[in-house]
């Protein structure tokens, strides 16, 4: 909201300096977002002339001479433009002015000719940006008047925030009543809405409410015999300081009441309403109606309009229709001032994407109470500007609301909330300033709300407007004394440090990537959610790249490594931590832990905190050097890290997994939480890589570790210390290239014999003297019993019985 | 025999000779060697004490002193040199040894937690310290907790200040971390301190603003929570978290969630309120940094608390905001390209 202080010092007696209301103000709630002030103090260097004589340059064709009455006389001036005429009202520069962009105007001779000053275009003023010829203003106006304070050169504008509870500061009435309120001054008797001679509406023509829920009254004037045309200058500079475009007088008027009173209004030409009467009612369906700014617009039966016999003439509170506008030559005007309600005017506008500064003010709430004043103010400047006469009564339907229940303001309350008491009187001083009406009550006041007032409902609003104009830096501050309560980190909060400290020191960066993806990247990267659920689709994306959530967090990885890869990073570790998502159609808390899905008709989302890696670039190893390529192992080594301080080391496990699409099906392992599967880990498909154009050979990982931190078993207890020597043999296997190590260390373990103490594999071997379709392995069997030291004799019959069982069942050939 | 003595070398020159041999010995096998040929059974000054027999009575004891000075001289001279061979061999296999300490450590260098993780769980940390407990919701909300809940019935123009992602099936991109509040409530009865950090989503894009971001919401409700308090929390939790005694002014604002409304602005922590030319602050000396208040009876109307009874505060901080202004990062979308270059800085 663009506040000229121009205008408000019409309403506010002694207006402080621009500053001070401006600070007032943003600690009051209205923030003050920037303040425009004149650069140049014109003074009576800058006035309004009249042109006496005009006629053309003696010795250059292409200038006039002007005689110019600056109210102290006449001076010769020589002039460039030839817009204007004798007669006309003109701005003069006197010697000494400065003008926007440094022009010192000084007396100059012009081709023999002295000149006293200049005569000023709208952009020689800074009014407008471009324009030939010299502003000629209305006549009318007193030559030798200071023209900075018509033209609004003197003016300082504040651009204002507003918060939506702030409808009633939608106005530059609002804000007034805000400054003497805050700034502790008085409102001038101007303040006061004239208010009509009349009482009683007539029906003239007669006006019915069909919808009284979106309207509680509706009021029409008529002006008769104006003149349309455009607006004096005051009226323009005002509405430029508001920031609008001036149209014509008629409709100059109903603007500048909307930003002084905060009523929107609307004047239709009499003439092209047709009779016999008009009706507030929502459309039918298949009704159109073009809108002033001459768009055709479908109505549905959601949508509050104003009829008359032929259908629609505009849209309640938001827009009149082009065909029945006042326009150049209309002569006779209804003139429209009504309360419609928020909800009817916000429907409408949203649906039909047409935000206006009625609409705008409709939304938040007018003071319903001074919709008649308003109309009465904007009839009788018609007149002023526009001529004719303002027939008698309003016509309407509807009554304007009652004010609303007295509100009891409990002292108590105001203490319990504020934290400290704040004296009856001080809080009756403060809520009388804002216009309401306080009563002394036995537990503190019974309180009136104004009018204007629309957010000033409860005890609690009150409060609030208690403490905002006395100033929040007036109230205490202080630590509360805490009933204590054991706190602690949650588990996952916890867990989510530990993974990002373990994959930070092994090298990998963190990165935040946004949670939306491509319809494209959602169908190639599927992440850990179920195949067959449905992507979640945003309804209105910033980017058509950005038109779902992810289903994977491993795109923006994938992004992010080739922005790194093209700007000459080599090693690129990166991981991240966030959620991906996707709808399910069972709506239990299926996946995701805490937050995941919740019930909702049936679908819910459920998003699962994941974290994802990749791994590129060469690495080093042990020593320098350029280091190598990463590996299965490198991938695998970092997951285990990460993922052993939220489950013991070993528990969770990595089975070969070849049906995942962004993985490459012989380097792919899909990660197990005890039974459960969490995640995936592996080499990026080669497929996939050539798709999208990366020809390195880049490692991937996504698991779902709250999952993980759900199934960390709990600490099962120690294990007794042993207390006798173990024996340790090896034993080669020769066994088919495909088959896991881990099948070995599953044979062995389901042998479950309580002498094996443990299997590892120490070796895997391909090449020279292996068949090509083998490979050999190496494990160490430690064994050991519990309760003495085995013989050499058992350990080898115990050997022998394993390696027996591990040839059979792997049909494996043992190397020797 | 008295011309014997004479035969036989005199023990100095023996002596002599030995301690030169010593002195060039290089390593602890010559050396024993030297001590055999001169002081073994057989040696060259044992023998020469064997010729004592030889002499005149009375020459014995001053030849005899003669050699065992010698004998002294070379016992004393070996020890040394063995002592000083020891100390070479400990040098050269020290020197053998030695490495280039300011080579890099075997393995990769490591990598850093995200500035947002940082600053969050810096946030976390302080508010942690003062008894909040972490507590999360789902970032795709329904319309109930991320509006309706909070005081913002449909049609509500307080609405439009959250520019909104709609999916659908009534769901929207929470558009803030408040609707946790809600959730929590919804579930446990007061006293309530939680503190919920996450994502958050809106329809926005520009150098400051990110369609993602995100918030910690603060909660706290009791009997005998007032203004006062908010005051006092918000400024202890700033003053933490920018690490300086930073002014801290409480503006009234607009939240249909909580009344009085609060819009909390700290003293320019980038020109130190000196305003002037200042980008950050534009030179007013001033940052807004958090939204807050008193939570609106109408929001503990709609999860069953008696306002009557409790009163709270809530107040929610944007992180990337803070990591701006503590790190001096003048474009939101540094924090999302996972640029290698920036996020080493950190």
């Amino acid at each position: 909201m663009r506040v000229s202080c121009n205008w408000l010092s019409q309403f506010v007696v002694g207006l402080p300096a621009v500053e001070e209301v401006a600070a007032r103000l943003t600690m009051g709630g209205l923030e003050v977002e920037s303040i425009e002030s004149p650069v140049l103090q014109y003074g009576d260097r800058l006035v309004l002339a009249r042109i006496v004589e005009m006629g053309p340059h003696p010795s250059a064709d292409r200038l006039s001479l002007c005689q110019v009455d600056d109210g102290e006389g006449c001076s010769a001036i020589v002039c460039g433009a030839r817009n204007m005429k004798a007669g006309d009202t003109v701005v003069l520069a006197r010697p000494g002015c400065e003008l926007p962009g440094g022009v010192r105007i000084k007396v100059a001779k012009l081709r023999g000719i002295e000149s006293r000053g200049m005569l000023c275009s709208a952009a020689e003023l800074g009014l407008a940006a471009t324009g030939d010829g010299i502003l000629v203003l209305e006549p009318g106006l007193v030559a030798g008047a200071p023209a900075a304070p018509l033209l609004g050169l003197d003016d300082s504008i504040m651009e204002l925030s507003i918060t939506p509870n702030r409808g009633d500061c939608l106005s530059i009435r609002g804000v007034a009543r805000e400054v003497a309120a805050l700034c502790g001054a008085r409102l001038a008797p101007a303040f006061e809405l004239p208010l009509p001679p009349w009482s009683s509406s007539r029906d003239r023509p007669p006006v019915r409410i069909d919808a009284s829920g979106a309207c509680s009254h509706y009021r029409g004037i008529v002006v008769r015999g104006v003149s349309v045309g455009s607006s004096p200058t005051w009226l323009r500079t005002r509405l430029a300081a508001a920031g609008l475009r001036p149209i014509s007088n008629v409709v100059d008027v109903t603007n500048y009441v909307l930003v002084e009173a905060g009523q929107p209004l609307h004047a239709f030409d009499l003439a092209l309403l047709a009779g016999p009467e008009l009706a507030v009612r929502y459309a039918r369906s298949g009704e159109r109606l073009r809108t002033l700014d001459d768009r055709d617009v479908d109505l549905d039966c959601g949508d509050l309009v104003i009829a008359d016999a032929n259908g629609p003439v505009a849209l309640a509170g938001v827009m009149g229709g082009a065909d029945t506008a006042v326009r150049e030559g209309s002569c006779d005007i209804f003139l429209e001032g009504a309360a419609f309600t928020p909800a009817a005017v916000r429907r409408t506008s949203r649906r039909l994407g047409i935000l206006t500064d009625s609409s705008a003010r409709f939304e938040r709430g007018i003071d319903t109470g001074a919709v008649e004043a308003a109309l009465w103010r904007a009839a009788r400047l018609i007149v002023e500007v526009a001529g004719g006469r303002i027939e008698e009564g309003f016509c309407g339907d509807g009554v304007a609301p009652a004010a609303g229940e007295p509100i009891v303001l409990r002292s108590s309350r105001v203490e319990k909330i504020l934290g400290s008491a704040v004296p009856p009187q001080q809080a009756q001083r403060i809520l009388t300033s804002l216009g309401a009406v306080a009563a002394a009550h036995p537990s503190g006041l019974e309180v009136t709300a104004p009018s204007h007032r629309n957010d000033l409902v409860r005890e609690i609003d009150l409060i609030e407007e208690i403490a905002r104009v006395r100033g929040y830096d007036t109230f205490g501050s202080e630590l509360p004394a805490i009933r204590m309560q054991p706190v602690s980190l949650s588990a996952c909060d916890r867990a989510a440090r530990e993974l990002r400290a373990s994959l930070a020191s092994r090298g990998f960066y963190e990165h935040v990537g946004l949670s939306f993806a491509s319809a494209d990247t959602n169908a190639r990267l599927r992440g850990l959610h179920r195949d067959e659920s449905e992507c979640v689709r945003v309804r209105n994306p910033l980017r058509v790249d950005e038109s779902e959530l992810r289903r994977s967090a491993l795109a923006s990885l994938l992004e992010a490594y080739r922005l790194n890869l093209s700007v000459g990073q080599s090693r690129v570790d990166l991981f991240c931590l966030g959620r991906t998502f996707s709808w399910e159609s069972d709506g239990s808390t299926d996946r995701g832990g805490a937050p995941a899905a919740h019930a909702h008709g049936g679908r819910a989302v459920c998003q699962i905190e994941t974290l994802a890696g990749l791994l590129a670039g060469p690495r080093p190893g042990r020593g320098l050097g350029r280091g190598e390529a990463p590996a299965f192992g490198d991938a695998k080594a970092a997951v285990e890290a990460a993922l052993a301080l939220l489950a013991p080391y070993g528990r969770v496990r990595f089975v070969p997994c070849a049906e995942r699409p962004e993985y490459h099906p012989l380097a792919c392992a899909r990660v197990l939480a005890g039974a459960d599967p969490v995640g995936y880990l592996g080499r990026l498909h080669p497929v996939m890589a050539e798709e999208l154009e990366i020809t390195e050979e880049i490692y991937l990982f996504e698991v779902d570790w709250r999952k993980v931190v759900e199934y960390s078993p709990r600490h099962e207890g120690l294990r007794p210390i042993p207390r006798y020597p173990s024996s340790s043999r090896d034993v080669s296997l020769l066994v088919p290239r495909r088959l896991a190590a881990s099948a070995a260390i599953e044979v062995v373990e389901r042998l479950a014999d309580p002498c094996i103490e443990s299997i590892s594999v120490f070796d895997e071997y391909t090449g020279a003297g292996i068949d090509e379709a083998d490979k050999a392995l190496g494990y160490t069997i430690v064994y050991r019993a519990g309760d003495r030291t085995l013989t050499e004799a058992e350990v080898t019959a115990l050997h022998g019985r394993v390696v027996g069982e591990l040839a059979e069942q792997l049909r494996a050939r043992v190397r020797t | 025999m008295a011309a014997s003595a004479h035969d036989q070398q005199l023990p100095e020159a023996i002596s002599e000779e030995a301690l030169a041999r010593i002195q060039a010995s290089s390593d602890s096998a010559s050396l024993e060697a030297l001590r055999v040929e001169y002081l073994g059974k057989k040696g060259r000054l044992t023998g020469a004490l064997r010729a004592l027999g030889s002499l005149a009575p009375a020459e014995r004891p001053a030849f005899g002193q003669r050699v065992n000075r010698a004998k002294e001289a070379l016992d004393a001279a070996l020890a040394a040199r063995g002592e000083e061979l020891r100390l070479r061999r400990r040098e050269a296999a020290l020197e053998a040894s030695a490495v280039d300490v300011t080579l890099p450590g075997f393995g990769p260098t490591p990598g850093r937690p995200h500035p947002l993780s940082r600053t969050l769980t810096e946030i976390c940390d302080v508010l942690g310290g003062m008894g909040f407990t972490v507590e999360e919701g789902p970032e795709v909300e329904d319309d109930y907790h991320n509006f309706e809940a909070l005081n913002m019935p449909a049609d509500h123009p307080a609405r439009d200040m959250q520019d909104t992602f709609f999916v659908g099936d009534d769901r929207v991109l929470r558009t803030h971390t408040s609707p946790v509040q809600i959730r929590v409530m919804e579930r446990q009865p007061p006293p309530l301190r939680i503190i919920a950090p996450g994502a958050v989503y809106r329809n926005d894009d520009d150098a400051t603003h990110s369609p993602m971001f995100h918030q910690v919401e603060g909660l706290m409700v009791d009997r005998g929570v007032t203004f006062a308090h908010l005051k006092g929390v918000l400024t202890t939790f700033l003053r933490r978290v920018f690490e300086r005694e930073v002014g801290v002014r409480l503006r009234p604002s607009f939240f249909p969630f909580t009344e009085p409304s609060v819009e909390v602005d700290v003293g320019c922590v980038v020109c130190g309120q000196r305003g002037g030319e200042c980008r950050v602050c534009k030179g007013t000396g001033w940052l807004e940094i958090l939204g807050a208040g008193m939570v609106d009876p109408a929001v503990f109307a709609h999860v069953g608390y008696d306002p009557e009874e409790f009163t709270g505060f809530a107040f929610g901080v944007g992180v990337e905001r803070i990591a701006m202004l503590k790190y001096g990062i003048d474009d939101i979308r540094l924090f999302y390209g996972g640029d290698l270059r920036f996020l080493r800085q950190f």
